[in-house]
């Protein structure tokens, strides 16, 4: 594992200078925009509308009388971004949306619900019924770390695109993007669950994908191996990016 | 697990959105193995005095204990309890790795009815009503501990509305009376949970009448009820006609042998409602089997007529029981229907509210406290006002909102 | 004489074309000037200059374009303030930007590109044009209205100031409608329609007859606001309906008044409320309570039993008579016939509790 990740860090030394510097002007918008999520799509809106303003305490105060958003329009505050980080947090809520089958939240939300007690379930009976401190200590209990340390142990570092050269189309590996690989992560582990039995609840399913993430096991992270195996194997082809 | 996320940082061309999500795992994990953060720490020694109570009595809890948590034995939880409690709160009480109860008001003031009653008057009834959620059952729960504790014989139906059901039951015939219907699995299920309840009330209990099952099989006069209940037990053909013989004994030697009896049903309406016809009981003939006509349902009817005394009738009516055009309202007289109500008239209806502000906070400090809540902002008060906003104080609501925090 | 040149030639004609005879005159005049001046030339004996066309610069009158006619200020910005505003609009019109004093706008603009994002002024705007406006009937038209009527109508009678009083006086109201239709023939099948409405509470009606009249009136009595409107267009003449719609009326009455023989073989589920007197619950509560007395005498306990039960229950009257069992009764009809609500419950509760003396700390 050890050997297979220095590889990848030279895989990666390779193309990083290339990104950098388009990665630089992202690095601070990621840093400052922490709740909002980086577009996919372009905006529909008339560049001329304005952000709106969320935050309670800034509209009770009231805008200055010489500022711009007296007079133009304002955008629709999306549903999802609410104030409180009681229930909205960007990356659950992609995960949420990618679960998501014919539009039907309502179901999809249910599911996140009972997973996250799953593993609450799971952690917090393991942590009452610890007896020394230390045992405690070693016990996460917070739900929401363990999914997105789970996600994180899944996202790859380098994927394949398909170049075709001289009629032969090779798989060739590149750096991936931080939104690609919140998505491939999120989507094996997705898929893993899906293609179990069906007639476990997909909650439990999930709960047990989550838990093995965050400890590094199960198929979500054998997939994410796989395939950096497959990099590592078709090293030679990285010049054709 | 701290290496593996050091190394991940350590040379790795990403985002700087990864490095800041990492440096807030950090804290936070930091944060859960010490049960607090450092902000949180100077509240949470007044946040435990506030929920919690040392009274593990229910006969000693009155007004002052409202709002506060206290322990039920594990002995009684196994034996008492068994099959009573909704199974997510039985989840929820395994993991938090002991069984605690919130005193609510409405159960102290139906304690406090059968602690001052006179008992040789008949059968005084109670009905709890409530919002779905409100914490009815919970409630009954108080009252059986109550009465548990000061020696009370148990007759506790789980959930009435099982015996109405379909669900492809089989229905047979009744062996005492034509024209009535037996739940042979639901009448054994009951009798092995009326043992459990009452394991070391039913030794001096005898019959005093004698019982023929069939031509070759009886009861005679003085069997013990242990025994008949062995024997519906053993014999699945007869087990609804042993709920009967039980039922009646009791209620005729409450009084002479000077045992009391507490009758709790929960969602006693589902007795006179009859269900959907779609998933309804259906007989030999597949005609649908009204409630009345079941025998189990016959024989407890019995139980909540006033021709007995030196016993309570605690129930709760559930708008969940009733048919889906019937769940408008979760008023007992609703709820009941004309029949029920006329069977049941006169009986005391104790509403059972939504948690007020205080026992709210104290349902919250509780899950603090049981480590249930992880989310930051949720162990805050603004977090828990913003919670018992969102649930409407709900007790049901505001379990499955802390769920996901 | 040297010939008129070309271009002059062709204004002269367009000027014959559109018969512009001042220009025509001046246009003479010049050409004749220019003559009289190549007259004089060649009487000098002078060498004739050859100009060259397009060297020197030719000036050609300009003929004066007609001005146009600039439109006088809209009338509105000489109105006064205390002008009357009858005289200006005496009747219905179409909505005149011009004339019309007050500011106004309306419609709807898609985008900021259109009108510049502002909703259309009055000035050619179709929208205020189209619906019809009601400029024509301010208060000072109805004033004047009012004033030139007046001649016309008799005194309001005397008796009659309140609605009440008008309620009191001539509790039936009828209402019918005539109507003019725009076809060669005038007629209007809806003009035979007629209606009586009456308030329930001013006909002389017991507890029977007002039950029976509100059962054989079914829907045309409305419990909200107590009224009963009787309408029909049967037949073929509005007062033939009406004389009818008055029978109907009578008929109703009377009938209400009168008890059938099948009338007594009224059913519980027929009751159109809940009477505690013939239902199960009053078997119940007196069976109940002649249980507790048994109870009672064979061992009674100081304090807990019911003390306000007499010594004979035997009579079943004199049990209902009790005031606990009077309070309960009317509970649980209350509970039936209002509903279920907090207030109703609370009551049942309090009553059942006094009657059968059971005592709570907790209790509320």
């Amino acid at each position: 594992m050890a050997a297979s990740l220095s590889t990848v860090k030279g895989l990666c030394a390779t193309a990083s200078k290339v990104l950098a510097a388009t990665q630089c002007s992202n690095l601070f918008a990621d840093h400052i925009a922490k709740i909002s999520v980086q577009p996919v799509r372009q905006s529909m809106y008339n560049p001329k509308y304005v952000e709106p303003i969320i935050d309670k305490a800034t509209l009770e105060k009231g805008l200055d009388p010489d500022d711009l958003r007296r007079h133009r329009p304002i955008k629709a505050p999306t549903t999802d971004i609410s104030i409180s980080p009681l229930f909205y947090d960007p990356e659950i809520l992609k995960f949420t949306n990618m679960m998501m089958k014919a539009g039907n939240k309502e179901r999809v939300r249910e599911v996140m619900r009972k997973l996250f007690e799953n593993l609450k379930h799971m952690q917090v009976e393991k942590y009452n019924k610890a007896t020394s401190e230390s045992e405690k200590a070693e016990i996460e209990c917070n739900p929401v770390v363990i999914f997105k340390q789970g996600v994180e142990n899944c996202k790859p570092l380098l994927l394949v695109t398909r170049v075709v050269k001289g009629g032969v189309a090779y798989r060739v590996p590149v750096c991936a993007r931080p939104n690609e690989q919140r998505f491939r992560a999120m989507k094996w582990i997705i898929e893993s669950c899906r293609d179990k039995e069906r007639r476990i609840p997909m909650e439990q399913k999930l709960a047990w994908e989550i838990m093995d993430a965050y400890n590094n096991q199960g198929k979500a992270i054998r997939r994410k191996q796989e395939i950096h195996r497959i990099c590592e194997s078709n090293r030679a082809f990285a010049h054709l990016r | 697990m701290r290496e593996r996320l050091v190394r991940v940082a350590g040379g790795m061309m990403k985002s700087l959105s990864r490095t800041a999500y990492l440096c807030v795992a950090n804290d936070v994990k930091q944060g859960s193995s010490r049960c607090l953060s450092s902000v949180a720490e100077p509240k949470q020694s007044n946040l435990r005095q506030v929920f919690r109570t040392s009274e593990d009595d229910p006969r000693a809890h009155t007004l002052d204990h409202v709002g506060l948590f206290y322990k039920i034995p594990e002995t009684e939880v196994n034996s008492m309890f068994k099959g009573c409690i909704h199974p997510w709160h039985l989840r929820l009480m395994n993991t938090f790795n002991e069984h605690c109860l919130m005193v609510r008001k409405p159960s102290v003031e139906v304690n406090g009815y059968l602690k001052n009653m006179n008992f040789n008057h008949p059968v005084p009834k109670f009905v709890y009503y409530g919002r779905r959620g409100a914490g009815k059952v919970c409630s009954l729960l108080h009252t059986m501990h109550f009465c548990a504790r000061n020696d009370w014989i148990m007759v506790h139906v789980p959930w009435a509305g099982q015996w109405v059901r379909g669900w492809n039951k089989e229905v047979a015939e009744s062996t005492h009376k034509p024209g009535r219907f037996d739940l042979p699995m639901d009448a054994a299920e009951w009798l092995s949970h009326f043992r459990i309840q009452n394991q070391n009330k039913l030794k001096d209990l005898k019959t005093t009448s004698e019982y023929i099952w069939t031509k070759r099989e009886k009861a005679d006069v003085g069997t013990p009820l242990d025994e008949i209940i062995n024997f519906g037990l053993n014999r699945f053909k007869f087990s609804s006609d042993c709920v009967g013989v039980l039922l009646k004994e009791l209620r005729l030697q409450a009084a002479e042998k000077g045992f009391k009896v507490l009758v709790a049903i929960n969602s006693v309406n589902s007795f006179f409602v009859p269900w959907s016809k779609e998933n309804t009981l259906k007989n030999s003939e597949k005609k649908q089997v009204l409630p009345h006509e079941v025998s189990l349902v016959h024989n407890f009817k019995k139980m909540l007529s006033p021709t007995w005394n030196n016993g309570a009738v605690v129930c709760t009516v559930n708008e969940g029981s009733n048919d889906q055009s019937l769940r408008e309202d979760y008023t007992p007289q609703y709820l009941l229907g004309q029949e029920g109500f006329e069977w049941f008239d006169p009986f005391v209806p104790i509403l059972v509210p939504e948690y007020s502000s205080t026992e709210a906070l104290s349902c919250l400090s509780y899950y603090i406290d049981r480590n249930w809540i992880q989310n930051e902002h949720g162990r805050t008060e603004e977090g828990m006002k913003e919670i018992m906003f969102v649930s409407n104080r709900n007790p049901f609501n505001l379990y499955k909102v802390c769920s996901s925090l | 004489m040297a010939a008129l040149s070309r271009k002059r030639l062709t204004d002269i004609h367009k000027h014959l074309i559109n018969g512009r005879t001042a220009a025509f005159a001046r246009l003479f005049h010049s050409t004749r000037l220019n003559q009289q001046n190549e007259h004089s030339e060649q009487q000098e004996g002078e060498f004739r200059v050859f100009e060259i066309e397009g060297l020197k610069p030719v000036k050609t009158e300009r003929f004066a374009r007609r001005q146009k006619k600039k439109p006088p200020p809209p009338r509105f910005r000489s109105m006064a303030t205390d002008q009357d505003w009858t005289d200006v609009w005496p009747t219905a019109s179409t909505f005149k930007w011009s004339a019309v004093p007050f500011p106004v706008r309306q419609g709807f603009v898609e985008n900021s590109s259109e009108n510049e994002g502002v909703v259309p002024a009055k000035y050619a705007n179709l929208e205020l044009m189209k619906p019809p406006n009601f400029l024509h009937l301010t208060p000072a038209h109805v004033k004047k209205h009012c004033d030139a009527l007046k001649k016309f109508c008799t005194a309001w009678p005397e008796g009659l100031e309140t609605e009440e009083d008008c309620r009191h006086h001539f509790p039936v109201e009828s209402v019918t409608s005539d109507y003019v239709f725009a076809a060669p023939s005038l007629r209007d099948d809806r003009a035979r329609v007629a209606s009586i409405k009456l308030n329930l509470s001013d006909l002389e009606l017991d507890y029977h007859s007002r039950d029976k009249f509100i059962r054989l009136v079914g829907d045309r009595y409305n419990p909200d606001t107590d009224e009963v409107i009787f309408e029909s267009d049967r037949c073929p003449l509005k007062s033939q309906n009406l004389e009818y719609v008055n029978f109907l009326l009578t008929a109703v009455y009377f009938e209400s008044w009168k008890r059938e023989g099948w009338e007594d073989q009224k059913e519980l589920s027929d009751m159109e409320s809940y009477f505690w007197d013939i239902n199960a619950s009053r078997k119940n509560m007196v069976s109940l309570l002649r249980t507790i007395k048994e109870a009672d005498e064979k061992s009674p306990e100081a304090d807990k039993g019911l003390g306000y039960l007499p010594s004979d229950v035997a009579n079943e009257d004199a049990i209902c008579q009790l005031e606990e069992v009077q309070q309960y009764k009317v509970a649980v009809e209350e509970l039936f016939n209002e509903g279920e609500n907090i207030e109703t419950l609370n009551n049942y509760k309090a009553a059942v509790t006094k009657l059968l003396n059971l005592k709570s700390d907790a209790a509320v």
